[in-house]
């Protein structure tokens, strides 16, 4: 995070809280953007966005007054724990008859049949 | 005239023309230059069909189209085009109603309702003892004489119920009913009898100028 | 020269043709489905209605010809809305299906409603069902979709010849059906796939296998027999779908025969895609190093000429080049791209092309054909001779097995000793053939292929020679070979025959049997007898494990035509070039990039790295290679050799049409097409169809 945005914060900011991923949520305290607070959050380690859970993000995006934590007390059974995108990473998603899942090409269609002497 | 082209079954397998009708094959086919003997399609499929008893086998079609020189399949385009070539047998009268329009106009439900009680059979039918087959037509020419119906090669004119179970009831009998207007008018004159060119009149006017 | 204003513009026609093809002469667009310009007109769509001046309803231009002082309006409110009619009466009828057609999105009745039709239809009424009909394994019929053009029945009865398709019934009970339900019979029938505007006819292989936009289209030649029809194959992947016929007045028109289209599937099945050497009497897979080095080791010791080389139908110049130059290095002189044993002279390259060229054949009076049945061995080129009957009645006679040809052919025997009768003037065809200025003899490989076919190509010159088949004071050049091979001209232009003491493909072979000749490769050959190469070490490259595969010791995987940038010279002498559609599959590779990679293994590099190195290599060994597309005209000369005739008579090149090479022989579709067509021939011949 830039120079410019901790010194905004801490002049600024008023902290709202922290989620599991150490995430700090702040809002602005008094000056109002086009009619309503500023909210931001200053990450822990990189800016990765999936790493704000859904409660947070709502509050973050204005879809709730306040930060859901009571909704996410209450989670349901099969519901996933949040984590950080995945994509790169050996922990990927690679769906089924992905060539990289299996390391093998699944027969389709469109291959050709080679010929196999006797 | 039926164009299912679904494989006709009862089919004889051989035709050939009888000794008669091959000589007047011949005839038909010598009055086309070598080169348009394509041209002696048509009549010789009606002759072929007037030898069968009123329908055309496969086998008939064929031996035509090699009489003639055209391919097989042409012989049968023109046999399923034109609604005279009927393509499976018929009884021994074929009752043709017009419903085109003019007939329609004048009452050819009431003739084809009347036809098809009279005979006991549906259109396209053909009665068991074998002595009707029952079709719609479209406009045979003869409007102002409807409504009509052409049997065989004849048209009954200016029907209504009665005149066409007459009609019927002769053929079934066995005699043949006159053919044209059933109503007592000669060919198409007016049905009130004649306003002009009447002989007596015409005769006056001459006897007077 | 009727002059006449269309749309504002003053044009000038020649008399007799039609307002349609005024309009085309100066880029209007008329929409039609009925009219096409190889076909004759039958004006039953009604879709090229235009404004007439003066004229109280609007004209079918297609059928109107073009007269002086004629205004045209074909964009006026008159002629819109009248095609805005016709459009409405054709979709009354027709399916809203074209989400699972297959002429979706290359449909000419989806692109014409589109432009010219209306937004909604006003149709309430139950609409028309028809049976699907039988056509053949090839075709595959939608009927219903059906818009009654009628351009598959003028293409069957005018261009291939076989009138078995015909329009029944009448009005809006009219269906399309084939004579007795049974299967259209004609060689060039995969056409009327391409010609139906709608998807009432399609391609059966290809049914609901991909859709047109999703296709990658590629240039390219086709090699399964010696037209060189121009060809563009559709691909997806690595997979060809299909081929289609491109526009080539000068050969092809734009037909191709069944096997060109629907070999393709021939493509995926039995391919080599890997090399195998081998081993304990059985070949086992193995790296291109190990295969290269099992080659070096045989080669140890064998001197030159105990090693041979025969090159196959399929062959490209570039392969058969680097093959050549592989050979000299090597010191061997027995090289033969011959490997069904024609008499073919290398020496005169008139004495083994198609010199009245194609297009020439419209230009004939009378024709001699000799062993030949160009229906089966080139129905495209029978579709052109077939043209020129029409036009003209051309009188075509016929020496060797009497074949229907779908034009009437005075079959004179089947006898060689006729040609000696003919070339004496003593025969009578010699007085008809004589009385035209432009006679010409097509000579087949049936007649090319016999012990005498050296005397009977000299006899052919002579033929050629004494009754006025060579004019060449108005260009006119008789005398034909007909090919049934894609590689044959290519491989006699590059010199891929025997060298100085060289032995031909009969020779080789006996003397692999014999044991005299050590090392043979085999480039894609695999109609010779492999049985007869005794204990040769045999070398295949090519891309179907055929007989060639087989029989080999190494078995080195190639480029099927469709895989590989190369040249072939068709039997006019005409050089066309491929293009790469997909990729060969597995370890496989551009054939002459093999022999250029085996070279250096072998310890006498070939001196060419890139395509570009060896198409100048290939100038330089023969120029006609500089004209890519182009027909040099070949310089007469002496050729063939007198001998005596065999009595025996002719047997046909080709026995079934559908599966002549490895490609064919692999493709399923035209096994079925063995099943349903080459049976009923045979039951025809014998009589015993019911």
């Amino acid at each position: 995070m830039s120079i410019g945005t901790r010194l905004y914060t801490l002049l600024r900011g008023e902290l709202v809280g922290t989620d599991s991923f150490g995430n700090r949520y702040y809002r602005s305290k008094g000056r109002r953007l086009h009619g309503r607070e500023r909210r931001w959050v200053l990450y822990k380690g990189d800016a990765e966005a999936t790493t704000v859970p859904a409660e947070w993000s709502a509050w973050l995006h204005h879809t709730a007054p306040q930060p859901l934590m009571e909704r996410a007390a209450q989670a349901r059974s099969w519901q996933k724990e949040q984590h950080p995108n995945r994509t790169g990473t050996p922990a990927a998603y690679r769906p089924s008859g992905s060539q990289l899942r299996t390391g093998v090409h699944a027969r389709t269609d469109s291959d050709y049949e080679p010929w196999i002497p006797e | 005239m039926s164009t299912n082209n679904a494989p006709m079954c009862g089919q004889p397998a051989e035709f050939a023309f009888s000794a008669e009708n091959a000589a007047e094959a011949k005839r038909i086919l010598a009055r086309y230059p070598e080169s348009f003997k394509s041209s002696a399609l048509m009549p010789l499929l009606t002759l072929a069909q007037d030898q069968i008893g009123g329908w055309l086998s496969k086998a008939a079609i064929d031996h035509v189209c090699d009489l003639c020189g055209v391919a097989r399949i042409q012989g049968y385009e023109v046999a399923t085009f034109y609604s005279m070539y009927n393509l499976q047998p018929i009884g021994r009268h074929h009752v043709q109603v017009c419903t085109n329009i003019s007939c329609w106009l004048r009452g050819s439900d009431e003739i084809l309702e009347t036809c098809k009680t009279f005979l006991g059979i549906g259109v396209g039918e053909t009665t068991a003892d074998g002595l009707f087959t029952l079709n719609e037509a479209e406009c045979l020419g003869a409007c102002v004489n409807a409504p009509m119906v052409q049997i065989d090669r004849d048209y009954y004119e200016d029907l209504d119920r009665n005149r066409i179970e007459a009609v019927l009831l002769a053929l079934k009998a066995g005699t043949a009913p006159k053919p044209g207007p059933q109503n007592g008018r000669r060919s198409s004159e007016p049905v009130t009898g004649l306003t002009t060119l009447e002989p007596d009149a015409a005769g006056a006017k001459a006897g007077g100028a | 020269m009727p002059k006449l204003t269309i749309d504002g513009i003053e044009v000038e026609v020649e008399a007799g043709l039609t307002i349609l093809q005024a309009c085309e002469k100066i880029g209007i667009e008329v929409p039609r489905f009925c009219y096409h310009e190889r076909l004759s007109i039958a004006g039953n769509c009604r879709m090229c209605l235009v404004d007439l001046e003066r004229s109280p309803k609007p004209v079918v231009a297609c059928a109107m010809p073009a007269a002086d002082g004629m205004i045209v309006r074909t964009n006026s409110e008159k002629a819109r809305k009248a095609r805005r009619g016709v459009m409405e009466f054709l979709l009354i009828n027709h399916p809203l299906d074209c989400p699972i057609c297959d002429q979706g999105g290359e449909c000419d009745l989806q692109d014409q409603a589109l432009f010219y039709g209306m937004d909604r239809g006003r149709y309430r009424e139950a609409r028309r069902a028809v049976p699907e009909k039988y056509m053949g394994p090839l075709i595959k019929t939608y009927m219903t979709r059906c818009i009654h053009c009628t351009r598959c029945v003028r293409f069957a009865t005018e261009v291939a010849g076989v009138p078995e398709i015909g329009a029944v019934g009448r009005g809006e009970r009219m269906e399309i059906i084939t004579s007795d339900n049974k299967a259209f019979g004609s060689e060039l029938s995969g056409n009327v796939i391409d010609l139906c505007p709608v998807g009432a006819l399609t391609s059966g292989p290809y049914s609901y296998a991909a859709r047109p936009w999703e296709l990658e289209k590629t240039q390219s030649i086709d090699v399964l027999d010696a037209l060189g029809s121009n060809i563009r194959v559709d691909s997806r992947g690595t997979e060809v779908k299909r081929v289609l016929p491109r526009t080539s007045e000068e050969i092809n028109e734009e037909w191709i025969s069944d096997k060109t289209r629907f070999a393709v599937d021939g493509l995926k099945r039995q391919r080599i895609d890997r090399p195998y050497v081998r081993v304990n009497g059985r070949l086992r897979p193995a790296t291109w190093g190990e295969a290269f080095t099992a080659i070096g080791r045989a080669l140890e010791g064998v001197s030159g000429s105990q090693i041979a080389a025969i090159a196959g139908d399929l062959a490209d110049c570039e392969s058969m080049l680097a093959l050549k130059d592989l050979m000299e290095a090597l010191g061997s002189p027995n090289l033969d791209c011959r490997q069904d044993g024609a008499k073919l002279d290398p020496s005169c390259r008139a004495g083994y092309l198609f010199n009245s060229t194609i297009a020439g054949v419209l230009a004939a009076d009378a024709c001699l054909m000799i062993g030949t049945n160009p229906r089966i061995e080139a129905p495209v080129l029978n579709a052109r001779i077939r043209k020129r009957w029409i036009r003209a009645g051309l009188p075509v006679f016929q020496i060797g097995p009497e074949a229907d040809l779908t034009y009437p052919a005075r079959h004179i025997g089947n006898d060689a000793g006729l040609l000696q009768a003919i070339a004496g003037g003593r025969h009578e065809v010699a007085k008809l053939l004589k009385g035209v200025e432009r006679p010409m003899l097509i000579l087949g490989q049936a007649a090319l292929r016999r012990p005498d076919g050296a005397a009977i190509l000299a006899l052919a010159r002579e033929i050629a020679e004494t009754l006025g088949m060579m004019k060449p004071d108005i260009g006119w050049n008789g005398f034909n070979v007909l090919h049934t091979a894609a590689a044959r001209v290519g491989g006699l232009d590059i010199g891929f025959v025997p060298g100085s003491g060289g032995l031909d493909t009969a020779g080789i072979i006996a003397a692999a049997g014999g044991g005299e000749i050590k090392v043979v490769y085999l480039l894609g050959a695999d109609e010779i007898d492999t049985s007869g190469l005794g204990s040769a070490f045999v070398i295949y490259q090519g891309h179907h494990g055929d007989a060639g595969a087989h029989r080999a010791d190494v078995v080195l995987p190639g480029a099927a035509y469709t895989e590989k940038a190369a040249t072939w010279v068709n039997t006019e002498g005409r050089p066309q070039r491929s293009n790469v559609a997909v990729l060969p599959p597995g370890e496989a590779r551009e054939d002459w990039k093999i022999l250029r990679a085996l070279s250096e293994v072998l310890g006498c590099r070939l001196p060419y790295d890139t395509l570009r190195q060896i198409a100048i290599r290939l100038r330089d060994v023969n120029p006609i290679f500089t004209e890519t597309g182009q027909v040099v005209p070949a310089a007469w000369g002496d050729f063939g050799a007198k001998g005596k005739l065999d009595a025996t008579p002719f047997v046909p090149a080709i026995s079934n049409f559908y599966m002549t090479d490895p490609i064919s022989r692999a493709s399923v579709t035209m096994a079925k097409c063995t099943e349903v067509f080459v049976a009923r021939r045979d039951e025809e011949r014998t009589g015993t169809h019911a």
